[in-house]
């Protein structure tokens, strides 16, 4: 119905070529440049919607600032959109699909970045997040200790504070050891 | 100083101010040249006038494939360049084309009309040349050498230098 509604609107915008060139049009939308053979056999009516608007969403618009196929009102995304779903409807996969972009307007196209090429991006939260709990842990039990020996070693063998220690320990009525 | 504290600090932040260098060390709206070193993707295509053309028929000499508008004014100001390179080069076996990107074959006929033009101008419906050769503005000109193989993409303009060196290396 796509290819008719497609010949149709050739026909009326191309005054230039006459009603005999359809067979040539027809071949020409056969023979355009497609990427390898499909991998599956086309989709039913419902899956190939899904997967047309999931790969719409997934991938940029090449004209627009940070928008998708689908939000995109420009014709170039419309253009990219139809070529999308005849690709679907064709029996190509959403990874060949997306391929297909990727070789053409590189990794910039997918909206969302394959987590392969990030890694770092996704495990060095996790790692900093860890160090802060091992830190964490280390200084609450550094501070646990240190609230239980108020008077550490150095504190008590040191002579030049005897003096202070015996009269503070005088003041509460503790014995001087 | 607390070099125990600036070893911790150290940890933390040396690897995240890393990750961000190398996110900002690279543009994130720099287009790509992903087709360079590639096969020119195929198009069957027709003239304004309704002529063939395919890039098959081309093989064996220097292409220029350009992608313009008349709504784009890069393009006006690059169409200068293009009639001087192709007055020069046409003769020593370069073809020049041109693919109309978005626009109305009646505005496109009105300026070559006026401006001139050396090549043939192909229309592309639904715009699925553009899309094979990853085209997200205009103009955009590929240069295919002889064996059919993408050797530059330049997005905006060619200039005249650019223009020369590329072609005097396809020949």
């Amino acid at each position: 119905m796509r290819a008719l509604l497609l010949l149709l609107g050739l026909c009326l915008t191309t005054p230039a070529v006459a009603a005999g060139d359809v067979a040539d049009i027809v071949e020409e939308l056969a023979n355009a440049q497609l990427p390898d053979p499909p991998m599956e056999a086309p989709p039913e009516e419902p899956i190939a919607v899904e997967r047309t608007e999931r790969l719409q969403k997934a991938l940029r618009c090449p004209v627009c600032q940070g928008l998708s196929v689908s939000d995109s009102p420009a014709e170039a995304a419309r253009a990219m959109g139809d070529r999308i779903e005849e690709l679907v409807r064709q029996g190509y996969t959403e990874d060949q699909i997306t391929e297909y972009f990727v070789d053409r307007y590189g990794a910039w196209v997918e909206l969302e970045p394959p987590k392969e090429d990030h890694q770092a991006l996704f495990v060095v939260p996790f790692v900093a997040l860890g160090l802060g709990v091992v830190g964490l842990l280390f200084w609450a039990r550094r501070r646990e200790r240190g609230e239980q020996d108020v008077a550490p070693a150095a504190y008590r063998s040191d002579p030049a504070l005897a003096e202070y220690r015996a009269r503070i320990l005088a003041e509460l009525g503790e014995e001087v050891p | 100083m607390n070099w125990r504290v600036l070893t911790a600090g150290a940890v933390v932040t040396v690897p995240l101010v890393a990750l961000l260098a190398a996110g900002f060390g690279r543009d994130p709206k720099l287009r790509s040249n992903a087709l360079e070193g590639r096969e020119a993707p195929e198009f069957n295509l027709r003239t304004i006038d309704g002529e063939p053309f395919s890039l098959a028929d081309a093989k064996g000499k220097p292409v220029v494939v350009n992608f313009w508008s008349t709504w784009c004014q890069p393009c006006k100001i690059e169409h200068p360049v293009l009639m001087n390179a192709a007055e020069a080069y046409g003769p020593a076996g370069v073809q020049f084309v041109a693919v109309i990107y978005q626009d109305d074959v009646s505005k496109v006929r009105a300026f070559l009309n006026r401006s001139g033009s050396h090549w043939p101008t192909l229309a592309d419906p639904g715009g699925r040349t553009a899309i094979a050769y990853g085209v997200a503005g205009v103009p955009e000109t590929f240069f295919i050498d002889k064996d059919g193989i993408i050797l530059r993409k330049v997005s905006g303009p060619v200039s005249q230098p650019i223009m020369v060196t590329t072609l005097e290396e396809m020949l």
